[in-house]
């Protein structure tokens, strides 16, 4: 696949939004922007880092489907470890992601 | 009571991707890779002696497909499969698997598809047998020597235990217990060392890890250097466990099976008079992460 964009990824309900190129995962693009959440084996394989799109188009890369069936794709699931952005992203954060700011980092990216 | 198993003998881990997972287990881990077939690939440690320890098969998902112990003698078959009967436990005679002679299948109940052989091909390690070198030059990657244990998820752990326990005949080394004083996880050994197989509580089936022998304070840094210089994602570590005493880095393969190095140099030598050391679930910290002294976000809820 051809990288395009960047692309920017925003969640909600917080409002923060971070530039996620094409060939980056949106767990990498996160973590890049010096943000924490939960992720796992960061393999496509335990389904820790898993998360809701709310509008956009992922390239979903490779899952296993006992963590993410067709189904749970169809209603909007992603892995973020696995999943490219194939255009701009909003994607709902939910308890589960204990998405959080954690470094000064994060700023100069954010807005 | 004599001991009946000699090891772990084989695990078999579902790949996403039998090409790019092979690559890391081959050159990052540093397995050697005995034969392909298809999608399944047969791998082993260096020093190892029969054909093959870690089978990997591509499939849409991770996860463990089965574990095996290597009985001592051929006569323990004949035995387990005296026990497995009088246990009422289902089984399967499997005659003959890869370079592998006649198996005992069954489902434990944790879940887990368990066989038990004796036989399988003997190739010898990568040294001559007269006058050989200790160790082979020329290794890729982590290099460990062998396949030492895997730890496994069960829904019920005390049944799971006991069902090792009484039917398998393994005893316990170290065991985490509840304030009612029930074992919710145990490590469990037949030969003569920290354990073969460990249990902790989850999901029926699941499979937490697997684990290498790297032996020296010095190849336990080199292994996280190596993991780190391909980028492989570290789950804890380098570090000690309490349970075991063994030092440890958790990684995960490229599929996110969870691996681990599990260092000799200071998990000990189980002798047959050795007792249950019991770790009490307040100090749960300190029992898995030594130094640390407390559960990483992913030991008990991430496996495949």
């Amino acid at each position: 696949m051809d990288a395009v964009g960047p692309y920017t990824v925003s969640f909600s309900p917080l409002g923060d939004r971070v530039v996620c190129s094409g060939d980056e995962t949106v767990l990498a693009a996160i973590l890049r922007a010096g943000a924490k959440v939960v992720f796992g084996c960061r393999g496509g394989g335990c389904g820790a880092c898993k998360m809701r799109l709310v509008s956009g188009l992922v390239d979903y890369g490779r899952c296993s489907s006992a963590v993410l069936p067709e189904e749970e794709k169809a209603a909007g699931w992603f892995l973020s470890c696995q999943a490219r952005p194939l255009s701009d992203l909003e994607v709902e954060l939910t308890a589960a992601n204990k998405y959080r700011r954690l470094s000064a980092a994060y700023w100069p990216t954010f807005g | 009571m004599p001991y009946r198993i000699s090891r772990l003998g084989t695990v078999e881990i579902r790949s996403l991707d039998l090409d790019r997972d092979l690559d890391y287990y081959v050159n990052v881990l540093g397995l050697q890779l005995t034969a392909r077939e298809g999608k399944t690939a047969y791998l082993k440690g260096w020093d190892e002696r029969h054909a093959y320890s870690l089978v990997l098969t591509e499939a849409d998902r991770a996860g463990m497909v089965r574990l095996a112990f290597r009985t001592v003698d051929p006569e323990d078959l004949d035995y387990y499969e005296s026990r497995l009967r009088k246990f009422t436990v289902k089984y399967d005679v499997i005659p003959e698997d890869y370079r592998r002679g006649r198996a005992l299948r069954f489902t434990a109940p944790s879940g887990h598809v368990v066989e038990l052989y004796n036989e399988m091909d003997y190739t010898g390690n990568v040294l001559p047998t007269v006058n050989p070198a200790p160790w082979p030059e020329g290794l890729k990657g982590i290099a460990p020597p062998r396949l030492d244990h895997t730890l496994v998820t069960a829904p019920d752990p005390p049944k799971a235990i006991q069902f090792f326990q009484e039917v398998l005949e393994f005893r316990v080394s170290e065991m985490l217990v509840n304030p009612e004083g029930v074992p919710i996880a145990a490590w469990l050994w037949q030969r003569p060392s920290p354990h073969d197989i460990a249990i902790v509580p989850g999901r029926a089936g699941g499979f937490h890890h697997a684990a290498f022998a790297v032996d020296s304070a010095e190849a336990l840094f080199r292994a996280a250097d190596i993991l780190t210089m391909h980028k492989a994602r570290i789950d804890y570590g380098p570090g000690r466990h309490g349970i075991t005493r063994g030092t440890t880095i958790y990684f995960f393969d490229p599929s996110g099976n969870r691996l681990e190095t599990f260092g000799g140099y200071t998990a000990y030598q189980m002798d047959p008079d050795c007792r249950a050391i019991k770790w009490t679930t307040d100090q749960i910290g300190p029992a898995v992460f030594y130094y640390s002294q407390e559960l990483n976000e992913t030991f008990l809820s991430v496996y495949t």
